[in-house]
């Protein structure tokens, strides 16, 4: 969670938000996501758990493509 | 006296202790548009809102630097949403585990060094459209 802040200060184009998926089941339904941490990337990429600050930026920039 | 404990109240003022500017934090409050039980340790059922608003004024008197502005809505909507400083949000009660989330995250926007590799810098410094970055999380 931190990490996204992160690069939502880092960067003028990530909106970070992090979200209480028990509060929040509707939305969480609605971004497939069944296990937490659970990341999503304008809902075209997600993945579930945590990982290194390197592979987090990878797959945030790749989710977003050239 | 403050919902924090004093070791709680000791580590956040530690933690907010390194903030270089003040930080904005907005927290908007209101009717739950999809209201969900929360139950506490024994049962108790906690109210997301109040329950926000009261951690979170705590944090905001442990430091000066933190600029606390709480807006009441009366129409239903996705609450309670934290706001910290240029945009990051929290949607949610942040208990547990998350209220340290939140604090660091209160202490990175208050601070110039990135927290981050340059690399990490250097691959942000590419994307060229906005982006929306959702984390889920539960509180532990």
């Amino acid at each position: 969670m931190l990490l996204a802040y992160r690069c939502g200060l880092a960067s003028p184009h990530v909106t970070a938000r992090g979200i209480e998926a028990s509060e929040f089941p509707l939305l969480a339904d609605r971004h497939g996501v069944h296990s937490v941490p659970a990341v999503v990337v304008d809902d075209r990429a997600r993945w579930a758990g945590n990982v290194p600050e390197r592979v987090f930026v990878d797959r945030l920039v790749a989710a977003v493509g050239p | 006296m403050s919902v924090l404990g004093e070791r709680d109240q000791s580590a956040i003022a530690e933690v907010l202790a390194t903030l270089e500017r003040d930080v904005a934090v907005r927290l908007d409050l209101g009717p739950v548009a999809t209201p969900v039980a929360l139950l506490a340790a024994g049962g108790r059922e906690l109210d997301p809102c109040a329950e926000t608003r009261t951690l979170v004024e705590a944090v905001a008197a442990v430091s000066e630097r933190v600029r606390l502005d709480v807006v009441e809505h009366e129409r239903a909507g996705a609450y309670p949403s934290l706001t910290i400083g240029p945009g990051l949000v929290y949607l949610g009660l942040p208990w547990g585990y998350e209220l340290a989330t939140v604090v660091h995250g209160i202490a990175a926007a208050g601070r110039s060094e990135p927290g981050l590799s340059e690399e990490s810098l250097t691959q942000l410094a590419s994307l060229d459209r906005d982006v929306a970055l959702d984390v889920f999380v539960t509180p532990t």
